[in-house]
């Protein structure tokens, strides 16, 4: 199943490529990831009550494995479904960024996109991953480029060397756990590094291979000194893009390097040796990307760029996570990913919206869009509370699940910065959502704001993104229960 | 320091690996930047071709019949380093592209030339 998932989008990519007609491409892609988001879904149900799915194929050196638990499953649902609102949106979006002509081409690099995203997580085999890692990065830089303006040459450029940059590191790590270990698989590093004594004489190999990785998904994943290219990337990338960037193309390296750390390395080593140091390195470099991102953002006039820097933010919580390195820990981290992916692709989206409306970037000059544009400035509201943390929104239960994880595993200063940041989350939002609503500057300013809300039928994947949020904000149960099960599987060695 | 010389191999990458970083970094030139970017990638090849020689061993091809395991060397990193030449190629390929795009809209490579012209040309608008 994982591979029909992969085989399908790759596939389909080429089919809307190659139809050189931008109408036929957008029917072609929205069928494709309808479908993808489907079988999903099936799959999910399938793992969940059948158990894990693996597969193998080839031998030596070009043995591949696939390994499909319940948190690779997680990932897939939220790329299928997530991805196909996002390609939903784009339908009446896109043109506005991207040249007719380059529209199918466009669809090409999204559906790959989102194939080779699944391919990173379900791969377990390095060399599986690292060729994943690599097209994907292709396929994220070349959904900046296709705008086609300067700026979006220069970001896509800065984005490609800083992720070349990364997956050297990533493979250097890589190649190092092979010498040390002989597996090319992240269970079979597992078995070698956790059984007894290995770490006794070959510590060094590892915590210098992990330093390694965990430099690479940095780069990657836009952890805080590392996330240079980030604010270009997303904040001139066309929205549909900067949507998929932001909610599911940093979540995929952070899976893989979730499973490097917690399958290859797993609890019981973290604990007992240097890569404990390591994980403590990077929670606090998490902390300081929860603080330094959501002061930037705050310092920023554009949207697009101040929803970038919160992206900044809300990394650093996912890194933390990592870094307390206990289960709870870990779960906190996991359903953040689905928090930051629903609100922080709606939130994108609007800011399209907005953009595409008015012809206007600058916060400062938003005031009283809220009467002008009422249903998408509430969706910006409703996005804003859910990453300030307020309850009802799924924002909340993800900071509660930070705040359990902090007190599980006895850190008490870090719920210092943990409220520090919801507030400063705060200090950007909800300016915006009062400016909009209560200001009353721009109503003299009648160019860029001669606009009128878009058609409810445009709107409707952001609306319903929007009560993604709300949902998983009241009844997160059944999500926790199911990551709770999933982080089992993903922790454990297993075939 | 007895161990830095034994595994020459490995300090040569790292200090090459470093070379190319800092080219990539600190160069204004886009070429040159991309020029860092191969020292790098190569870097990293070198890392994993000296990780799979065992010295005194052959290639892993078999010689006339012999399959026993210990007279070869380890082809596993040989056939990494294979793969990662091909993503390095495309890579390289992507980003002279993109060097060619950026030549055509500024009329120069130099990085901080060029966020000037847009700078200037915004202050225009």
């Amino acid at each position: 199943m994982g591979i029909a998932i992969i085989v399908l989008l790759i596939l389909g990519g080429v089919a809307a490529w190659v139809c050189k007609n931008d109408k036929t491409a957008r029917l072609i892609a929205l069928a494709v990831t309808a479908v993808d988001a489907v079988l999903a879904v099936v799959m999910t149900m399938n793992v969940a009550s059948n158990g894990e799915q693996v597969m193998r194929f080839g031998s030596g050196f070009i043995e591949q494995s696939i390994r499909i638990g319940k948190i690779e499953c997680f990932m897939a649902c939220i790329f299928g479904i997530i991805g196909f609102l996002i390609v939903w949106a784009s339908m009446s979006m896109i043109s506005h960024d991207v040249e007719e002509r380059l529209i199918p081409f466009y669809y090409f690099l999204v559906l790959a996109l989102l194939g080779t995203l699944n391919a990173v997580v379900f791969f377990e085999s390095m060399i599986g991953i690292f060729v994943s890692i690599e097209l994907s990065s292709f396929a994220a830089a070349g959904i900046v480029i296709v705008k086609n303006q300067t700026e979006n040459v220069h970001a896509g450029l800065k984005y490609l060397s800083l992720s070349i940059l990364g997956s050297s590191l990533v493979l250097m790590g890589m190649v190092l756990l092979y010498v040390a270990t002989g597996s090319l698989m992240i269970s079979g590093i597992g078995e070698v590094v956790q059984s007894g004594g290995f770490m006794g004489s070959n510590s060094s190999y590892v915590v210098w291979a992990m330093s390694l990785i965990t430099g690479g998904v940095a780069f990657k994943a836009a952890l805080f000194p590392c996330h240079i290219w980030l604010p270009d990337a997303h904040g001139t990338a066309p929205s549909p893009s900067s949507a998929t960037l932001s909610a599911l193309v940093l979540k995929a390296y952070i899976v893989f390097y979730m499973k490097m750390m917690f399958r290859g390395v797993g609890f019981e080593v973290i604990a007992s040796s240097g890569i404990r140091t390591l994980l403590n390195v990077v929670m606090v470099v998490g902390v300081v990307a929860m603080i330094c991102g959501s002061l930037l953002a705050i310092m920023q006039t554009d949207i697009k760029r101040m929803i970038a820097y919160s992206s900044v933010a809300q990394m650093g919580y996912i890194f933390m996570g990592i870094g307390i390195g206990t289960e709870f820990g870990l779960f906190a981290a996991l359903f953040h990913i689905l928090a930051h992916a629903v609100t922080k692709s709606g939130l994108f989206l609007v800011a399209g919206s907005i953009i595409e409306q008015t012809h206007n970037r600058d916060l400062t000059k938003m005031g009283g869009l809220g009467k002008l544009m009422p249903i998408t400035m509430a969706l910006f509201t409703i996005g804003g509370l859910s990453m300030i943390g307020i309850p009802l929104f799924v924002g909340f239960n993800s900071k509660w699940n930070f705040a359990t994880g902090i007190v599980d595993s006895a850190n008490y200063w870090l719920l210092i910065p943990l409220s520090i940041s919801a507030l400063l989350n705060a200090l950007y939002y909800l300016p915006v959502v009062i400016r909009a609503f209560f200001g009353q500057e721009a109503k003299e300013m009648k160019e860029p704001f001669a606009s009128k809300e878009r058609p409810v039928k445009d709107l409707l994947p952001i609306i319903l993104l929007a009560v993604g949020v709300i949902i998983f904000g009241v009844a997160a149960g059944p999500v926790s229960d199911f990551l709770h099960s999933g982080i089992e599987l993903l922790t454990s060695i297993g075939h | 320091m007895n161990n830095l010389f034994n595994n020459y191999y490995e300090l040569a990458a790292v200090i090459l690996f470093v070379v190319g970083l800092l080219i990539l970094l600190l160069q204004r030139n886009l070429i040159k930047k991309i020029i860092g970017l191969n020292i790098m990638d190569t870097s990293v090849f070198l890392f994993l071709a000296a990780k799979g020689y065992i010295a005194g061993r052959f290639s892993p091809i078999i010689r006339d019949g012999v399959t026993d395991a210990s007279l070869y060397i380890n082809p596993l990193p040989s056939g990494l380093v294979l793969t990662g030449i091909v993503v390095a190629v495309s890579t390289t390929a992507f980003a002279l592209a993109l060097a060619l795009r950026w030549y055509q809209q500024y009329h120069t490579l130099d990085v901080d030339a060029a966020v000037l012209k847009n700078a200037l040309k915004k202050g225009e608008q």
